[in-house]
């Protein structure tokens, strides 16, 4: 089972779109796939018409005291999976910090589902912590969205500078544009400066980048991956482009 | 970090593995029920509660799938697909009254729970199975299957789910293993590791092989499928609604109808509450509990059954059965085997239809001895005389086919470059094999053939007329007889074709002699109840067995073991034939004790008669143009052989104490030896049943010396031949 995260440390730059629509592009492609939806705030489990809820919640699951397995919900499409939020899930650190070695819980903690899905993606919530940075020592690779804005280049940096003082330099980071917005002077500045190389990133950006559509916000009214509803949308037609970027980071064959 | 074996390759640009994708396409449904469909029909008056029905799924397309599909009308797309087969197979009149006594039934749960259409489609099944129906037996089936027409719109559909495929699926509908498949299902399991797809190629060769996968039904199967959503539009449950067409050649048949539930994972609660309202609709007669699959409902809706047709000898008999009664019993079962095993050899399907061919040839041989008392002796001479040409006809081609299926075993005591010089004999076997099966077909067209088995028929209901009138008891012999001219006049009249036939060539005065000496000759145990015959008979093949398996030591020569190897043959036969006399438990032990020792037996002849093969084909080969390295590996091969000869040789006399065991000793006696034996018990009343001849004795044994290996056969039978019907005995018992 390869791992990859849908992570910044910014909220509302398209986490959760990336995680539902890369897990629905991959699912199409014949994966099999789990989506484990870390965010207390349960959009990617509402996305998936998943209730928000997991029986012994963040303390079960990190205590070991769950069976995973039995928390897993089919979403409508048969061999994409979700592992659910739940609102216990704002004290994971909490309950990490209280484990021995945090990594390693959450390890054990998908070893039961490996076997079962070529492909966990998860999505998690912004910011840095003790639950992100055992995302960053469990993930094949990091997705990060990033919007083309002065603020969230800047997040780049930080999470940079946080790796490299943490010893964390192993885990591949891919950022890529997200909500690109032609209409506006910056973002089409940034966008073309990044892609072109013209702009120095302390990480290599994937070539595709997000444009912001309404087809993304109706996600949520239709609460279906953008390739179900509008699939010869443009939205769906970036996702799958980036899926296929995201296969091969991976290492997939 | 990546967690767990999988190697990304699921991820692969290729979409996927062929498993994910038909695991995907084929989900294994979690309960089935057959439908009533007057039940249904009933319900489906009742217009209001369909109309209910229709209005309530419409509005649910339109809050949940429509908008998903962009706005395509899902239900109509379905009927437009579904087209081809409406009008003969089912209605939506029986889908839409299942799915309103399921609404009814669903409508009761908190939180609310609808059942909204999702897709049709319809899928063209082809299923095959061998000729003795291994897949079914196995535990499921195999088809190609293709989708039919255009599919649906659907947004659940994805990538390269459309196949064809082929399917194993279990009897339960689960997949088991499939592969991505165009073009007809394969032949044999070799077809399909050729196609590159090992394991279920490999899968399948432990399964099936040699034998030829042939088409056992084909079907049109149509889904209307259908979704249980909670409040918040969240699939629960899957229904599928499944029915469809066959054919008998001509008309199309329809298959009924029935119901399938898949779970949604995580969901197992309303998946329970769904099957709790199917068994209720059970106890309210509209549905019925559990159903077979596809293929069995097909081969039902055709009046047939799955399993294929046995091969396997097992007649029923009565321990006070008049002994010539019992015969043709016997005789008959094998000679049903000789016409349904005819065809397929003939054709050279597979190498198993001569096989069993050859086998109800050798133990109609058989019979003819050791039920001797029981048959007429002119119709014994003829009927030797004729089925030992047949089994010598049918000879060569089985050598050859040992040989060809031995290929794989010869290559892997090689060392493998050494192996792959052994390919220029594996062609010249193949021509060896088709020249001798152009023989044979040549063989089995003659009229000779055509009049062994319309005189033999004619031949058997003649004894069954003799054995008929016959009691136990001397008076009732006498009626017995009075009652042959009328059985012999119509045996007469209907060997009278065939004898036209066979004077064609020459020989129309052995059935003339055989037809009556019918008329004329009482068989010597017209009277006898088969168990004392049988006692007799197997007492007598087991002394023999005993006797000259104790007289080998290590420096007896081969040929005494090759001796005792048909001894033990022949009691096989004994024990099979009269295995339904004595208790089957007692039976099968003794023939489960006996065959140790007869597969060291043969494996010893087969690696003798190799290693002599070898050397004549090295010899004909080398008066062509052959790679000298293919001589050299011949060589290397024969030294193999010869090595676990040895081996083999070494290994007997375990195999024989085993059988010589003290409590198998017992149990021969027990049932057999003499009156006191227990079938020999059911004879002492008889006329004859006290007539136990001392066994054993020389003269007896002369007598009794026409074995296979004598009558003009002894090129096929002897140590000059691989084992070819004990080939089999590896694999599933002599049959």
């Amino acid at each position: 089972m390869r791992i990859v995260a849908s992570y910044a440390i910014k909220g509302g730059v398209g986490k959760t779109a990336t995680a539902v629509n890369l897990a629905w592009e991959a699912w199409r492609g014949g994966a099999t796939v789990l989506v484990w939806d870390m965010d207390p705030q349960g959009a990617a489990s509402f996305y998936f018409r998943v209730a928000p809820e997991v029986a012994g919640g963040a303390k079960g699951l990190i205590k070991g005291a769950s069976d995973v397995a039995a928390l897993v919900r089919g979403s409508d499409f048969d061999g994409l999976d979700v592992l659910p939020a739940d609102f216990t899930y704002r004290h994971l650190d909490l309950y990490l910090d209280a484990a021995k070695r945090p990594t390693r819980r959450l390890v054990r903690l998908l070893a039961p589902l490996a076997e079962r899905y070529d492909l966990a993606i998860l999505d998690c919530a912004p910011g840095i912590s003790l639950v992100s940075e055992s995302v960053f020592a469990l993930a094949d690779a990091l997705l990060v969205p990033t919007i083309p804005t002065t603020l969230s280049l800047r997040t780049l940096d930080q999470l940079a500078v946080h790796l490299r003082l943490n010893d964390e330099g192993g885990v591949l980071v891919r950022p890529f544009l997200s909500l690109v917005d032609r209409r506006k002077a910056l973002h089409r500045a940034l966008a073309d400066a990044i892609l072109d190389g013209g702009l120095p990133t302390p990480f290599p950006f994937l070539r595709t980048a997000i444009p912001y559509l309404s087809a993304v916000e109706r996600m949520g009214v239709q609460r279906a991956p953008v390739g179900v509803f509008a699939p010869r949308d443009a939205a769906a037609a970036a996702y799958r482009a980036l899926w296929g970027e995201v296969r091969d980071v991976i290492g997939a064959r | 970090m990546t967690i767990g074996t999988a190697d990304g390759s699921g991820l692969g640009p290729a979409a996927g593995s062929d498993a994910q994708r038909w695991s995907r396409a084929f989900p294994g449904p979690t309960a089935r029920y057959g439908i009533v469909v007057e039940a249904a029909a009933e319900v489906g008056v009742d217009a209001a509660m369909e109309a209910e029905a229709r209005e309530a799924t419409r509005a649910e397309v339109g809050a949940k799938i429509a908008p998903a599909t962009g706005s395509v009308p899902v239900a109509v797309a379905g009927v437009d697909a579904v087209g081809g087969v409406a009008g003969v197979a089912g209605d939506d009149g029986v889908v839409n009254a299942v799915i309103a006594r399921l609404r009814h039934a669903f409508a009761d749960h908190a939180p609310p729970l609808v059942i909204v259409p999702a897709d049709r489609e319809v899928l063209r099944w082809q299923f095959v199975d061998t000729f003795d129906g291994r897949i079914h037996r196995a535990g499921g089936t195999l088809a190609v299957v293709a989708r039919a027409g255009r599919r649906a719109a659907s947004s659940a559909g994805a990538d390269g789910e459309d196949g064809p495929w082929l399917l194993w699926q279990g009897h339960d509908g689960q997949i088991v293993d499939g592969v991505a498949w165009a073009g007809p299902p394969p032949a044999f399991a070799g077809d399909v590791a050729a196609a590159g797809h090992d394991a279920l190629g490999d899968r399948l060769a432990a399964r099936i092989a040699p034998r030829r996968l042939l088409p056992l039904v084909s079907a049109t199967c149509r889904t209307a499928r259908f979704h249980v959503v909670d409040g918040e539009g969240k699939t629960v449950v899957r229904l599928g609604v499944r029915d469809g067409t066959t054919s008998n050649g001509g008309a199309r048949i329809a298959i009924a109808p029935w119901l399938e539930l898949f779970a949604v994972r995580g969901y197992d609660a309303t998946h329970a509450m769904a099957t709790s309202a199917c068994d209720r609709l059970v106890d309210e007669g509209a549905l019925i509990d559990g159903s077979p699959g596809l293929a069995v409902r097909a081969l039902a809706a055709l009046g047939r059954k799955p399993g294929g047709v046995s091969t396997k000898f097992d007649v029923p008999l009565e321990p006070d059965m008049p002994a010539p009664i019992a015969a043709a019993a016997i005789f008959k079962a094998l000679r049903k085997t000789i016409r349904t095993t005819l065809p397929g050899t003939k054709a050279d399907l597979d190498p198993e239809f001569l096989h069993d061919f050859r086998v109800a040839v050798r133990r109609t041989r058989a019979g003819l001895t050791l039920l001797r008392d029981a048959l007429p002796a002119p119709v014994i001479t003829h009927f030797k005389t004729e089925f030992g040409w047949l089994g010598a006809a049918t000879g060569p081609t089985r050598d050859m086919d040992v040989y060809l299926d031995g290929m794989a075993a010869y290559r892997a005591a090689l060392p493998p470059d050494v192996a792959a010089d052994l390919g220029p004999l594996e062609a010249y076997l193949h021509t060896r094999q088709a020249a001798a099966h152009d023989e044979l077909a040549a063989a089995l067209d003659t009229p000779r053939f055509a009049a062994l088995l319309t005189d033999w028929k004619a031949a058997l209901s003649a004894l069954k007329s003799t054995g008929r009138g016959a009691t136990p008891s001397g008076a009732a012999a006498l009626d017995a007889e009075g009652d042959q001219p009328s059985a012999a006049a119509r045996a007469a009249h209907d060997s009278g074709v065939a004898a036209g036939a066979v004077a064609a060539v020459g020989v129309v005065g052995v059935v003339d002699e055989a037809v009556e000496a019918v008329e004329v000759a009482a068989p010597p145990a017209a009277t006898t109840p088969i168990a004392a015959l049988a006692a007799r008979q197997t007492w007598r093949r087991y002394r023999r067995v005993l006797s000259d398996g104790r007289a080998i030591g290590a420096q007896t020569p081969v040929a005494s073991l090759h001796a005792l190897r048909i001894e033990a043959k022949k009691l096989r036969y004994a024990l099979e034939f009269f295995r339904r006399l004595v208790p089957i438990e007692a039976a099968d032990a003794l023939i489960g004790s006996l065959k140790g020792l007869q597969d060291n037996l043969g494996t010893l002849n087969d690696l003798g008669v190799q290693q002599g093969a070898m050397r004549a084909f090295a010899a004909d080969l080398a008066r062509r143009p052959t790679n000298s390295a293919t001589l050299l590996a011949m060589g290397w091969l024969t030294a193999e052989l010869h090595r676990r000869e040895q081996e083999c040789r070494r290994e007997f006399g375990d195999r024989f104490r085993a059988f010589d065991a003290k409590d198998n000793r017992q149990r021969y006696q027990r049932l057999f030896h003499g009156v006191g034996g227990q079938l020999g018990a059911v004879g002492a009343g008889g006329a004859v049943g006290d007539e136990v001849p001392a066994d054993g004795g020389p003269t007896d044994r002369r007598a009794t010396a026409d074995t296979p290996a004598s009558d003009g056969t002894s090129a096929s039978e002897g140590a000059s031949a691989p084992d070819r019907d004990g080939a089999a005995a590896g694999n599933g018992g002599g049959r």
